[in-house]
C-alpha cells in the first residue's frame, strides 16, 4: 500500500490524464463560446484562453499540492506509528515532500500544455498564415484529437482497446461541443 | 574504531533490502553490507544488518535513522585493529557435543 502510493507514475499519470482532460475542455468552451459569437480578432481567443490556462495552471498546483501534502503527512504518521519513532528529516520524509512537489507540477503544467496546443491556431491567424475561418475548427479538432490522444494513453494504461478509450474521450468532447454549440444557439 | 557489527533493525518496506544495504554501503568507512530478511509485517519489515569496515557507529546509526529504520539491538560488534570473530568457549563446545548425544 505504502509502497504504491510512494510511486510517482501511477499518482502523476493520474493527475496529467485528469488535469490534461480539463485543460482541453476549458479550451475547447472558450472557443465554442467565440466562434458562437463570431470573434473575429485572434488575439481574443489566445488571451482569454491562455488567462484561463494560467488560472488552471494555479489552481492545479496548488490544489494537487495542499492535496497531496495532506496525504503523504497521513502516510507518514501512519509509518510513525508502526516504526514508533518520528519520521522527520528521513528518506521516506524526503520522499513525500518530493514525491508531492513533482505531482504538484504535473497537475499544474498539464492542463496549461495541452490547452495551449488547443488555441495554437489562433496563434497562427494572428500572423496571418491561416484565416479565423480555418482556425476555429482546426482548433475544435485539435481539441478532439488531444481528447482522442488522452483516452489512447487511458488504454494503453489499462491495457485494454485503446481505440476504445479514445472514442469514449471523443465522445465527451463531442458532447461537449455539441451542449455549448446549442446553449450557445439559445 | 568498529570492524564488524551486526544489528537488529526495523525498517519500513521503502526503501526495499536492496536500496537499504546500497545505501549503507555508502556510509563513511563501510566496506561491505549484508541485510537478510527475519520478520515481515505489513508496512515494516525486520532485519539482520552485518557491517564490515572500519566505522564509527554514531555514523551507523545516523545512517540507519536517515533511512528511516531503526536499530532494535546490537547483537555483536567487533573492534580494534584487527577483525576478531567469536570464538567457541570450552562450555559452548561441550554443550553442542551433549546435543549431539
Amino acid at each position: 500500500m505504502l509502497e504504491n502510493s510512494l510511486e510517482l507514475g501511477n499518482i502523476g499519470r493520474r493527475y496529467f490524464v485528469v488535469n490534461s482532460f480539463d485543460g482541453v475542455l476549458t479550451t475547447l468552451g472558450i472557443v465554442m463560446g467565440l466562434f458562437i459569437s463570431r470573434v473575429e480578432n485572434p488575439l481574443i481567443p489566445i488571451s482569454t484562453g491562455i488567462g484561463a490556462l494560467i488560472a488552471l495552471g494555479i489552481s492545479g498546483f496548488s490544489s494537487a499540492y495542499l492535496v497531496e501534502t495532506a496525504e503523504r503527512k497521513k502516510d507518514l504518521k501512519d509509518l510513525e506509528k508502526k516504526m514508533l519513532k518520528k519520521m522527520k528529516g528521513t528518506y521516506q520524509d524526503k520522499k513525500f515532500r518530493k514525491l508531492s512537489l513533482k505531482v504538484s507540477v504535473i497537475n499544474g503544467i498539464s492542463p496549461f500544455l495541452t490547452g495551449l496546443i488547443c488555441i495554437a491556431p489562433f496563434a497562427l491567424a494572428s500572423i496571418e498564415v491561416i484565416t479565423m475561418k480555418i482556425a476555429y475548427p482546426l482548433s475544435i479538432g485539435i481539441s478532439l484529437g488531444v481528447l482522442s490522444f488522452l483516452g489512447y494513453f487511458l488504454g494503453s494504461i489499462s491495457k485494454e482497446r485503446k481505440i476504445v478509450s479514445a472514442l469514449k474521450m471523443l465522445l465527451v468532447g463531442l458532447i461537449t461541443a455539441a451542449v455549448l454549440y446549442l446553449v450557445g444557439g439559445i | 574504531m568498529l570492524r564488524k557489527v551486526v544489528l537488529d533493525v526495523l525498517k519500513p518496506h521503502d526503501p526495499n533490502m536492496v536500496e537499504f544495504s546500497e545505501k549503507l554501503s555508502k556510509a563513511k568507512g563501510v566496506e561491505g553490507v549484508n541485510v537478510s530478511l527475519y520478520e515481515i509485517d505489513r508496512e515494516v519489515e525486520n532485519v539482520k544488518v552485518t557491517i564490515r569496515g572500519k566505522m564509527k557507529f554514531k555514523e551507523l546509526e545516523e545512517k540507519i535513522n536517515e533511512l528511516g529504520g531503526s536499530i532494535h539491538s546490537i547483537d555483536e560488534v567487533s573492534a580494534g585493529k584487527k577483525l576478531v570473530e567469536e570464538e567457541e568457549t570450552t562450555y559452548e563446545r561441550e554443550g553442542k557435543s551433549e546435543w549431539a548425544k
